[in-house]
């Protein structure tokens, strides 16, 4: 930009401070966006919490008491435990399913098959599609008079109903015990391909001379599952991980579009939720804030937790 | 689920030295096939659930038993879509359509909507990223491991969480409900700089130096030499970009609330309140944010592998 056409007496201006100023000038875009739309709107977030500040209303300090009040736990119309619970539940759950099966899907794509591009394709469409998309197919789907009842009727009905086990077809979504497991199930379908990818890479970065003298040493193939394949993995299992959980802990589309407000009785609520819903149906500003920041808190020490466990370079 | 996976590095790892005749290896090529086409199925079945029921009658798309082909096809549900709504307003655009004779339906504004905001994205953060790239891949200057990692960092923060900031901020400078809105705050991001500064850095250093020597300044370089040897990185940006805009729902329900600037998944999103009952209609309108996305993830699949990295940071 303005190094394009240095005027005459800066062109011996010394290499390196050229190089300094042309840095922060190729950066400035970038820098103007972080400060203004990523620490200007936590410096914002982070005020607020500390306010009472309403839509329309004057902001008062009141020091930590909007956190007291969303942690209070004894206020039986203050949702943000249960929010939290729901929460999750939905990221342990969805996470171990999605890590587990991906890396399930990647050893059998990776594996010697007849039309592994068209299975590469075809599985990864679930993950090329809008969020929104798929909640208004499975909405659909899990009606009671819909297509998965139907298959779940007909496969149980016919095995299990030979020694007396019936199926009744479920409301999926409007059942307080069914509904988050429907959401969570739909999720895992969504986001396993993404994360399958990721390890079809990792799993080709592996040298197939450790299997052959595995191999030749007489393991098994279960013994170089567990011994070569999953230790190998571990980066990107870590990574895999690492992202599932800061997607799951902010599930959001999904509960938008499937339930009523988180309903029924606040079965499917989760905290990315709560945080859309104080801000922009109940206005409560200083309370939407509070509970982004204990958001925050929250996606760290899972992710300080997973770091501990999984990441081998923690430790050094 | 541990057993499966038993079974199936045996058949990988062994596969190539184990008998490739036999009855018991023909069994196992049964069991492996025929669970890849189970689960071809379980993956492939709602999208060809939902397009089969886009043309079916309000009655069958309900029926219980479900049919899979249509009774009786019922195209007219994607022109009943089509004129669903009626714009509220009457901008620039509007006015533009009912002049090319597209009249004052929604549902058009809500495709262009669309399509306007994922191209400007693709446009701005191919440019901005790869600015800040470049500075991160090739230049030399004070705080530049800083800001990479403050950069960084910010991959961890989660998105909700700044939602409400970002709409006050937005609100301040008075653009809520304006695509400037839903542009600005992810013209430039912290994913996409990484994916290309990652590329840059495995450009090799000849070219530039020779540019160098030939008195090319630095903008030049950059514009000249790196960006025509990063098309890959390029394209794997533009293609996940679009592929984030164009999915978009979260940004575009705060930002916005006309029902004229919505893009089609808040569309999508209203019309199923509109029209909760009747669910042919609401497939038949998905149908017109899935057929583009499925069309672009066919002839780019290539890049969606390259950048899975990234579309997993972008959740």
């Amino acid at each position: 930009m303005a190094v394009k056409s240095l005027p005459p007496q800066r062109q011996g201006m010394k290499r390196k401070t050229r190089e300094n100023v042309a840095g922060w000038l190729f950066l400035t875009p970038y820098l103007i966006s972080l400060i203004v739309f990523t620490f200007g709107a936590i410096a914002y977030a982070v005020y607020v919490s500390f306010t009472d500040l309403k839509l329309f209303g004057e902001a008062n300090y009141v020091g930590l008491g909007t956190y007291g009040r969303v942690l209070d736990p004894n206020n039986p119309l203050n949702k943000f435990w249960k929010a939290l619970g729901n929460t999750v539940i939905f990221s342990v759950i969805v996470v171990f399913f999605q890590t587990w099966l991906a890396i399930l899907f990647a050893v059998v794509l990776n594996s010697k098959i007849r039309g592994q591009r068209f299975f590469r394709i075809a599985w990864y469409l679930p993950s090329v599609t809008a969020s929104v998309v798929i909640s208004l197919i499975f909405f659909w789907m899990y009606k009671q008079q819909g297509v998965i009842n139907y298959a779940l009727g007909g496969i149980i009905n016919n095995t299990l109903g030979l020694v007396g086990i019936h199926f009744e077809p479920v409301a999926w979504l409007d059942n307080t015990t069914t509904a988050l497991p429907a959401i969570m199930t739909m999720n895992i379908f969504t986001t396993i391909p993404t994360f399958m990818v990721m390890f079809l890479a990792g799993l080709q970065d592996i040298p197939t001379d450790i299997y052959e003298a595995a191999k030749i040493d007489g393991a098994s193939a279960r013994r170089m599952f567990w011994s070569i394949t999953l230790p190998l993995l571990r980066p990107v299992i870590f990574l895999v991980t690492v992202l599932g959980t800061i997607g799951t802990l902010q599930v959001f589309d999904q509960i938008y579009v499937m339930t009523n407000e988180g309903g029924p009785l606040d079965s499917t609520l989760t905290v990315a939720y709560l945080i859309w819903f104080e801000a922009f149906k109940r206005n409560n500003l200083a309370r939407s804030a509070a509970i982004s920041f204990i958001l925050f808190v929250v996606i760290f020490i899972f992710f300080l937790v997973q770091r501990r466990f999984l990441d081998k370079n923690a430790t050094d | 689920m541990a057993t499966q996976a038993k079974t199936l590095t045996n058949s990988s790892v062994v596969g190539e030295q184990a008998e490739q005749s036999g009855p018991l290896y023909i069994v196992g090529q049964v069991v492996k096939y025929g669970l890849l086409i189970l689960m071809t199925l379980i993956l492939l079945g709602p999208f060809v659930l939902a397009f089969f029921g886009s043309f079916k009658s309000v009655n069958e798309v309900l029926s219980s038993p479900p049919t899979l082909w249509p009774q009786n096809w019922q195209p007219e549900n994607y022109s009943r879509v089509w004129n669903a709504q009626q714009a509220s307003g009457d901008d620039f655009i509007t006015q533009f359509f009912k002049a090319i004779g597209l009249g004052t339906s929604l549902f058009p504004r809500w495709l262009f909507n669309s399509v306007f905001l994922a191209a400007i994205h693709v446009v701005l953060q191919l440019f901005l990223c790869s600015l800040a790239a470049y500075a991160f891949a090739r230049l030399d200057f004070k705080g530049k491991n800083l800001v990479f990692t403050l950069m960084l960092a910010t991959l961890m923060i989660p998105g909700v969480a700044l939602l409400m900031p970002r709409y006050f901020i937005i609100n301040q400078i008075n653009l809520v409900n304006t695509y400037w809105a839903v542009i600005l705050p992810s013209a430039v991001g912290a994913g996409g700089i990484f994916l290309l500064t990652q590329f840059f850095r495995s450009i090799p250093k000849d070219l530039e130096e020779a540019a160098a020597i030939d008195g090319a300044g630095l903008f030049t370089t950059y514009s000249r030499v790196i960006l025509p040897l990063a098309k890959p990185a390029l394209a794997t940006l533009a293609v996940l970009e679009f592929q984030g805009s164009w999915n978009d729902f979260q940004n575009p329900l705060i930002f916005l609330n006309t029902p004229d600037y919505f893009p089609l998944t808040v569309g999508l999103s209203a019309l199923k309140d509109g029209y909760s009952s009747q669910v042919n209609l609401i497939l038949a309108a998905s149908m017109f944010n899935t057929i583009p996305a499925i069309l672009i993830f066919a002839f780019f699949s290539r890049y969606f592998v390259e950048g899975s990295t990234y579309a997993g940071v972008k959740g």
